[in-house]
């Protein structure tokens, strides 16, 4: 029994240490690069005005969000259907290859591979808010 | 097989004519993604980079599985002017000039089969009103996977599809290249390479990956394997007779594209090889046929205006050794050259302006071009130089008139002029006709609905 509860200590530890690292690599994403990026890789296609839809939705207000909750743009059955909310993690996972983390989402974006890059992307989306 | 062109249009006049919510609702691709047709293309048929990610990805952006949305019709009509009669009429139950035409209806499918596993597919079928007759137009169904290959994004997939290049992302190949608008009335030049000429006449496999090796830089590879249709399923799909090929034939496809801001450049290559049969023979010694291509193409594209130019060189050498010895052929090895240059201009998503130059060159050899009335050619040469100038009108670019909303169209004048036709600027037939009685000006309306 003891045996157990010391796994599943240690396990819990080892998940907590790893969501706090990646919640420290996050932290390092760098707002003024990920804009810079964000205009490279997304403005073709995305807003940053709130209800200024392009090909894609605005991404204004879009972090903390369920996912395909912007009001005025015709999303995808699939996103629609994903109930994601778009959070680190989330965000992480679609920047990263979107048509596997949602098929059939009408964002054709082969994705973001640096980890790195993603964060800096993320924490532009996430200055975006409130703003 | 020019008419496979017309499988774009529909899609093309989505992207370039939709823009109400209830003008893209009807045609298949805008009514799957809930985009304009603007979204994936410059005029017609010409894919902007998310229209290439689109087709990549499986045509399934945006579906699930096949719904009536997903189908939709075409139709083009339109005048043809010809610089000097054709005696006998431009084709069968045809005047012999001035004449009015419905050149080509279509009915498509375009859209996911099945999105969760990335099945998709752009089927068309056309009534060819010049021909009178049915026949299977452009065909690919594919199935699109992503994946990473050292950490970098890759999307590979597999078609099932009737054309070499009907698969391409670019549009310089020759099935989506220019002319953009075919008129089936005009006389056409008396050689054809392969790569073209065997459009809908096989039926093939292939597999497909793209690497974005940096967030800008693409790298596309493509293989496919085709076989010739056997004569009864070619004329069951209104495309008979059969094209006389043996065993099975190979095209290939490279390609970089590189983008920056709104800009995007392509260069590639592409090439195919066949062992066809002599003319009236389907077994025994084959002849060897070899098409090398190098294409290249430049987009600007901007929400209210685009520009872009295609580059294609392909060269095609021909080995007669089965051929020659029949007395078919003059030479033993001939060759055939194409170089196409296309410009476009589009504003304001209603206005197109578009310009190229086409030449075709190669051996003289008076077994493959003999010399006809009209058709043929005096001297055996293939040598043919055009200059074409389309301009195009989208009239119902805001949405279609009240009673019929979803309908968009594309008024179009294309014009033609000849300055060498099979060899010769003056008499090239030998029966006194000149290069520039066949200059053509085709102006017509196409319906997608
Ligand atoms: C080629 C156009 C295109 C590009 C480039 C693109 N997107 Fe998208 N994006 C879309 C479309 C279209 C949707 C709607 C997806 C759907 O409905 O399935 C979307 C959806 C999204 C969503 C979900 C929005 C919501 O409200 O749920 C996010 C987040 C997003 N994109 C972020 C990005 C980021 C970050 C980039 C740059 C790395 C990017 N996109 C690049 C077209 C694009």
């Amino acid at each position: 029994m003891l045996k157990y509860i010391q796994k599943a200590a240690i396990w819990t530890g080892l998940t907590a240490g790893f969501v706090l690292s990646a919640g420290q690599a996050w932290a390092a994403g760098n707002t003024a690069a990920g804009a810079q990026l964000f205009q490279s890789q997304c403005a073709m296609c995305h807003a940053t005005t709130p209800g200024m839809a392009g090909i894609g939705p605005s991404l204004a207000g879009v972090y903390g969000e369920p996912a395909a909750s912007t009001a005025g743009y015709d999303f995808s059955p699939a996103l629609k259907s994903a109930h994601l909310v778009w959070n680190v993690a989330t965000l992480n996972k679609f920047l990263k290859s979107p048509q596997s983390t949602v098929p059939g989402t009408k964002m054709p974006y082969s994705g973001l591979p640096s980890v790195g890059q993603r964060a800096d992307l993320i924490a532009y989306l996430v200055s975006l808010k409130g703003k | 097989m020019r008419n496979h062109l017309c499988l774009a249009l529909p899609v093309a006049l989505l992207a370039v004519l939709a823009s109400t919510s209830v003008a893209r609702s009807i045609p298949a691709f805008a009514a799957q993604t809930g985009e304009p047709c603007s979204a994936c293309h410059i005029g017609f048929p010409q894919l902007t980079p998310y229209g290439r990610e689109f087709k990549l990805e499986g045509y399934v952006a945006g579906g699930s599985v096949p719904g009536y949305k997903n189908f939709a019709a075409m139709s083009q009509a339109g005048f043809t002017y010809l610089h000097s009669k054709v005696p006998g009429g431009l084709a069968p139950e045809f005047p012999s000039n001035n004449a009015w035409s419905v050149q080509q209806t279509s009915v498509f499918y375009g859209g996911a089969l099945y999105a969760p596993i990335g099945l998709g597919a752009f089927i068309q079928g056309t009534y060819d009103g010049v021909a009178h007759q049915f026949h299977w137009d452009n065909l690919d169904i594919r199935l699109a996977r992503p994946t990473e290959l050292a950490d970098k994004p890759v999307f590979y997939g597999f078609t099932v599809n009737n054309a070499p290049s009907v698969t391409d992302l670019w549009n310089a190949p020759p099935a989506w290249g220019y002319p953009f608008i075919p008129d089936s009335l005009a006389v056409g030049n008396a050689a054809e390479q392969q790569i073209s000429a065997l459009a809908q006449s096989v039926l093939g496999v292939g597999s497909y990956a793209a690497v974005n090796v940096t967030l800008n830089d693409m790298v596309y590879s493509e293989v496919d394997l085709y076989r010739p249709l056997p004569n009864h399923t070619a004329y069951a799909l209104g495309v008979g007779p059969e094209v006389s090929v043996a065993g099975v034939i190979p095209y290939w496809r490279f390609a970089l594209q590189h983008s920056w801001s709104a800009n995007s450049i392509e260069v590639g290559t592409l090439g195919l090889a066949d062992n066809p049969y002599p003319a009236g023979f389907s077994q025994g010694p084959t002849d060897h046929l070899r098409d090398l291509g190098a294409d290249a193409q430049f987009q600007w594209i901007k929400p209210n205006q685009a520009v872009s130019a295609q580059a294609l060189f392909i060269h095609e050498s021909q080995d007669w050794a089965a051929s020659y010895p029949l007395g078919a052929t003059q030479n033993l090895h001939d060759t055939l050259n194409t170089l196409t240059l296309t410009a476009s201009w589009l504003g304001a998503q209603k206005f197109g302006v578009t310009e190229s130059y086409n030449t075709v060159f190669g051996s003289r050899d008076k077994g493959l071009y003999a010399a006809a009335p009209v058709s043929g050619s005096a001297n055996g040469s293939p040598l043919t130089n055009s200059l074409t100038s389309e301009l195009d009108y989208y009239p119902w670019n805001e949405g279609g008139p009240a009673i019929f909303p979803w309908v968009n169209a594309k008024l179009f004048i294309e014009n033609t002029t000849y300055l060498r036709f099979n060899g010769r600027a003056r008499n090239y037939d030998g029966a006194g006709r000149s290069a520039t009685a066949n200059d053509i000006l085709f102006t017509g309306i196409w319906l997608v609905f």
